[in-house]
């Protein structure tokens, strides 16, 4: 199963402006010539020895995220990430009016819809496009996308031909060699985690969600979406001390992502939905936030007595790929 | 004065103790997402805190603990005999404690080189530390020749200075 991140985002895309990007490449050119390297066979080198958030950043398109396998291809929500990847999926049959895509919607607040009115196959005669949710709105939702004065194509006009499914909650649901099933998360509005499966490797999503429910009686009928999976996708959108002040906004901090992951036995975590008022080095210090707190935890939890497992974890960038 | 078991959710036993200089809550135990810290009774102007019993705490625990110190913020807090655990989350999370708070007293775990032993050693305000201020900066004075108390060969101090009392630096 490979999971490949098209936007990490949340809220509201957040490009790089020109004048952060000029002076990211001031900062970087200086860098260059400081550490005493001339030739340009020496670039590469020096980017690699750059942490990724003075390089590339961690990205600006908002949520959406990819689950395949050799045999099927899913597509969780439509954020502006869903552009590009609808533009490598144009190489493919979706390019020929002989494609189909498979999108599940968490839930319906712009950052994860406002992609599908530019994702290219929709407007490709032939397309078959799939799209699914737990909530009943979502074929009014979308047909209000494509609704003018707020796009200039209304939805009977599309050139492909778009489904909408209802997904059972918490029931698995089949696509070729991938289950999946979904559960409740905790956020303003309803929203939706996935919890996919395949070849006894478990992949879930659990974005956007503020985790007020923790415990596992509070979890209850939800808590399969965080046992023993093997990769996590968790809403890291605030720090731990802005999710104290941030009641009811319905995002989470990493670390309570992390704990989640000691107690349910999750082996790997990656946190987007990134706040798109953190710059790129603001994301960075929350990062190093998350390590000082899990390396304080585990120091504690080992002088306690108590499990201390390791979990591999990390802030998403946008282009990410992750084999589970 | 008599003591009473106000909170034993499983991880954490609270127990509140009135005394001359305030309420006074001894927490023994794990501060994570079993605490349930609004069925705690607050009486009085004056809270002191001691964690020394504080095993663990974790995020979804410090969550509960955040919102906890902000309904209370007419009180005055003292901080007393924090655990490294706690100590540690001061120096990470910039608000874990209330604006109204003084740290009478922490534990620095120290550690025997020679038999492997060791012991949290009590730094007191005004003895082994002094928070800093916008006029003067904090001061941290270990005592001199900390004994193991098996081998009593000397020890160390087991945390990162810099890291550990990060906390006692003035912060705006």
């Amino acid at each position: 199963m490979r999971v490949k991140l098209w936007g990490v985002r949340g809220s509201l895309p957040a490009p790089l402006s020109p004048e952060n990007l000029e002076a990211r490449l001031k900062d970087l050119l200086q860098d260059f010539f400081a550490r005493g390297h001339r030739d340009a066979s020496q670039i590469d080198a020096f980017l690699a020895s750059i942490p990724p958030h003075r390089r590339g950043g961690f990205g600006g398109n908002t949520a959406c995220v990819q689950v395949s396998t050799d045999a099927a291809s899913l597509i969780i929500d439509a954020g502006s990430g869903l552009r590009r990847l609808g533009e490598t999926m144009m190489g493919g049959p979706c390019g020929l009016g002989r494609g189909e895509a498979h999108i599940l919607f968490t839930h319906f607040h712009w950052d994860h819809l406002i992609g599908l009115p530019f994702f290219i196959p929709i407007f490709v005669p032939g397309n078959q496009i799939h799209l699914y949710s737990v909530q009943p709105e979502l074929e009014a939702a979308v047909k209000m996308m494509f609704t003018k004065p707020y796009f200039p194509v209304p939805f009977e006009q599309l050139g492909a031909k778009v489904h909408f499914h209802r997904l059972e909650p918490r029931v698995p649901a089949a696509f070729g060699d991938l289950t999946y099933t979904p559960y409740r998360l905790d956020h303003p509005d309803p929203c939706w985690g996935f919890r996919f499966e395949h070849a006894g490797k478990t992949f879930s999503h659990c974005v956007d969600t503020e985790a007020t429910r923790l415990s596992p009686a509070d979890l209850g009928p939800d808590l399969p979406l965080y046992q023993g999976v093997d990769l996590m996708i968790f809403d890291g959108q605030y720090t731990l001390l802005e999710v104290t002040e941030k009641i009811n906004w319905g995002h989470a901090a990493a670390p309570i992502g992390l704990d989640l992951a000691i107690r349910e036995g999750i082996k790997r975590i990656l946190f987007m939905h990134h706040d798109p008022a953190a710059s790129d080095d603001k994301i960075a210090d929350a990062e190093r936030q998350t390590r000082e707190y899990f390396q304080a935890y585990q120091e504690s939890a080992r002088a306690a007595g108590r499990p201390a497992p390791s979990v591999e974890w990390a802030f998403a960038q946008e282009g990410m790929t992750v084999a589970v | 004065m008599g003591a009473r078991i106000v909170d034993s959710s499983g991880g954490l036993d609270i127990t509140v103790r009135e005394s001359p200089e305030g309420s006074v809550l001894h927490f023994n135990g794990c501060v994570d997402e079993r605490a349930r810290f609004g069925t705690v009774p607050v009486p009085g102007p004056n809270l002191i805190f001691d964690l020394g019993g504080v095993a663990l705490i974790n995020s979804l625990g410090i969550r509960g603990w955040v919102n906890w110190m902000r309904e209370m913020r007419d009180k005055s807090f003292t901080f007393r005999r924090c655990s490294k655990a706690i100590v540690d989350q001061i120096n990470v999370l910039e608000g874990f404690l209330p604006p109204t708070s003084f740290v009478e007293s922490f534990f620095v775990p120290y550690h025997c080189d020679a038999c492997g032993g060791g012991e949290q050693i009590l730094f007191r305000h005004g003895e082994e530390f002094e928070k800093g201020t916008a006029d003067r900066s904090g001061r941290v004075s270990p005592p001199t020749g900390a004994e193991c108390p098996k081998c009593r060969a000397r020890m160390e101090m087991d945390v990162i200075e810099s890291k550990y009392f990060r906390f006692i630096r003035y912060r705006r």
